[in-house]
């Protein structure tokens, strides 16, 4: 049964991740994507089952042999480990994303970035801005205005 | 054969000298050594030195059929983690030390501001990453390496944050985190099943009589979408046309020549691993997907507006050409070792050459300031040659490299590849192939005719003295030119030693398809079949 909901929960998870990516809008592809590792995460933490109610710790031998408790009644800890290091992935790559769409609110001059990030291959920056970044940072921002960071040295 | 002494523990080396390296560097404070040498750039020297020696001893030891296994931490594969090196991981380690120390002198000679902002010690990262994905023995632990590699490619992309390298850079790294996470479910299809993530271990039980049928299929698949995606094959590849180019020229050479070529590593180590069926029975599909990467990346090239643009689009196209000899090895009787071969071979040609012409395109870039160098309506600067001519020489010299003209690399591993599509009868893609050769030609030829012939720059600074307008760059000199040389001196002689070139790549073939020789080298002394009950 609760696999039954945990399938449900990567379902969901899943769906509006993607709903959330295709929305053309740099906040709501973080928060999709951030979804999306969740569902996987989720997907690695029922992959091997779930057990309820016992920690992923091998119990001491027994003295008798028949008193081991057998492989399934503990929680593999592997997908545990697995999970861990993919949150702190997913995590940092996160962080990064963020300040990546801060920085595009940064370079577009004070534009709001709800309203600058629109994915549509049409409105491509200028060419060729990137060759000219010795001139750029050498430049005060708030020089030229009308002209955005890159513009102003061409 | 197989090696597990103590020299098997000089593997771990090859992750540990590049973080060393670049922790070090980021713990120390940078300081000026020389006019043009300071602590980073220095680690980063050394560092790429040491690991180019690590790996020709690696390539030294593996030809001669000994596959190094290290057991770290003396824990015993599947339960620990395995790195192992046979002849196609040294080959590739050995390609990615040359080029990796090809691209320093460069970065030393031109890097901008990025050098303060810790251009070095993230490309030891990346070297690290590189490294750790062509020894790792096991998907979580490729996984992780591709992490490390993917999220400091993530920080180079953008390093400089201008708002094309942002806005380019968001689509790299949302599309790679997505095929991370493809690679994560992959993960956890194999876990969940078999309950092993060790390659040789899944080997052994994806042999097992009653799998469900659905299993080998589902895992080839998520896998082949996530290294798809990673190895910018087509539909796949649309992250790598708009971040390459936006990047540092040096940055762009080092990504040309590594990034990509891990994800084709993944495929080439798995696919005749754990699915030959696979890829014979989805043979179609694959063969139509690289002759599709061959025609878009051509063209892509060819529409590319600026040099850099042209020559980052071409990639795929080489994508298309190394994959196709993968999907042409697999046939109902296994994989075909015959079949890899041209595909290594123009593999490690490719990986030489398009990190030289991009560094020769960077330098081009560089000192005009601009990659418009074709002409049109909207551009067209050029006339390089009467100030350039060394940098003339080897970029032309790449460029037939990269186009297939013999003497060089380039030829022998197209001519591999074609002879294998004739042998199959794979006649359609025989003729994208030697048609999308052409067009490269034409493509380069006109790079090179628009750079180095053409109309000489404009002066840019109008208000000032008109003098001395043909240097307007930054320039660049011996370090930018040597290390291009160098490239270009190794395609030649792959070229021209084509014979030993041709049975390195055969041995590495060979080990690629051997998959008893892999199984046994991995678990030693009956581990693996202890745990398999």
């Amino acid at each position: 049964m609760s696999v039954l909901l945990l399938a449900l929960l990567v379902t969901l998870l899943l769906g509006s991740g993607t709903y959330l990516i295709l929305r053309q809008h740099a906040m709501k592809l973080i928060l999709g994507l951030g979804l999306i590792s969740h569902a996987f995460n989720l997907i690695i933490f029922s992959a091997t089952g779930l057990t309820a109610g016992t920690v992923p710790i091998l119990p001491l031998p027994p003295r008798k042999a028949d008193e081991w408790p057998g492989a399934g009644h503990f929680a593999d800890p592997l997908p545990h480990a697995l999970i861990l290091t993919a949150i702190v992935i997913g995590f940092g790559v996160t962080a990064y994303l963020i300040a990546l769409v801060q920085r595009l609110h940064e370079v577009r001059d004070g534009t709001a970035y709800h309203e600058v990030e629109h994915f549509s291959p049409g409105r491509s920056g200028e060419p060729d801005d990137y060759m000219y970044l010795e001139d750029t940072l050498s430049e005060p921002r708030s020089a030229a205005p009308g002209a955005d960071a890159t513009g102003a040295t061409r | 054969m197989t090696d597990s002494s103590n020299l098997a523990n000089l593997l771990a080396l090859f992750a540990i000298i590049p973080l060393c390296a670049a922790g070090g560097s980021l713990l120390i404070p940078r300081f000026q050594l020389l006019p043009r040498l300071h602590t980073h750039s220095l680690a980063a020297l050394l560092a790429g030195i040491v690991n180019l020696i690590l790996a020709l001893w690696l390539m030294a030891r593996t030809v001669q059929g000994t596959n190094l296994v290290l057991h770290v931490g003396g824990h015993h594969g599947p339960f620990g983690i395995v790195l192992v090196a046979d002849v196609f991981s040294a080959l590739l380690l050995l390609l990615t030390a040359v080029i990796y120390l090809g691209t320093v002198p460069f970065a030393i000679d031109v890097l901008d501001q990025r050098d303060r902002m810790g251009f070095y010690p993230l490309s030891l990262f990346l070297l690290m990453g590189v490294n750790g994905t062509f020894l790792a023995g096991d998907l979580f632990n490729l996984y992780v390496f591709f992490e490390i590699l993917v999220i400091t490619s993530f920080v180079l992309v953008t390093l400089g944050g201008q708002r094309d390298q942002i806005r380019g850079g968001l689509r790299f790294v949302v599309l790679n985190l997505l095929g991370s996470m493809v690679f994560l479910g992959a993960v956890a299809v194999a876990y969940g099943t078999l309950g092993t993530l060790n390659f040789a271990h899944i080997a052994v039980l994806l042999r097992q009589p009653n799998l469900p049928a659905w299993l080998v299929p589902m895992m080839a698949g998520l896998l082949f979408v996530a290294f798809a995606g990673k190895s910018a094959l087509f539909p796949l590849h649309f992250w790598l046309p708009c971040s390459y180019h936006t990047t540092h020229p040096v940055v762009n050479a080092l990504f040309g020549g590594l990034l990509t070529k891990v994800g084709l590593y993944s495929l080439f180590r798995l696919f005749p691993l754990l699915f030959p069926e696979q890829l014979a029975a989805w043979q179609p599909a694959f063969l139509a997907l690289a002759g599709a990467s061959m025609v878009v990346g051509t063209l892509g090239g060819l529409s590319g507006d600026t040099l850099r643009r042209a020559l980052s689009f071409q990639i795929v196209s080489h994508i298309g050409f190394i994959f196709a000899g993968l999907a042409l090895a697999g046939t109902r009787n296994g994989v075909l070792a015959v079949g890899l071969a041209p595909a290594i071979l123009y593999l490690a040609h490719h990986m030489v050459v398009k990190t030289a012409v991009l560094m020769a395109g960077g330098a081009i870039e560089l000192e005009l300031q601009t990659g418009r160098v074709v002409p049109g309506p909207d551009g067209g600067t050029g006339g390089l040659l009467a100030h350039r001519q060394w940098l003339a020489i080897w970029f032309f010299l790449t460029a037939l490299s990269l186009a297939g003209i013999p003497p060089f690399s380039g030829f022998t591993g197209k001519l591999g590849l074609l002879l294998l599509m004739i042998s199959m009868e794979q006649w359609l893609l025989l003729a994208v192939a030697v048609l999308s050769s052409f067009v490269t030609l034409y493509m380069i030829m006109r790079l090179w005719q628009g750079a180095f012939w053409g109309a000489p720059p404009p002066v840019r600074n109008t208000d000032g003295p008109a003098a001395a307008p043909t240097r307007l760059g930054p320039g660049f000199g011996m370090l930018t030119l040597t290390p291009i040389a160098v490239l270009v001196g190794c395609s030649l002689l792959m070229g021209v030693f084509g014979e030993s070139a041709w049975s390195v790549a055969n041995q590495a073939a060979a080990t690629l398809t051997d998959v008893e020789a892999y199984i046994d080298s991995v678990a030693l002394a009956g581990h693996l079949a202890d745990a398999s009950h």
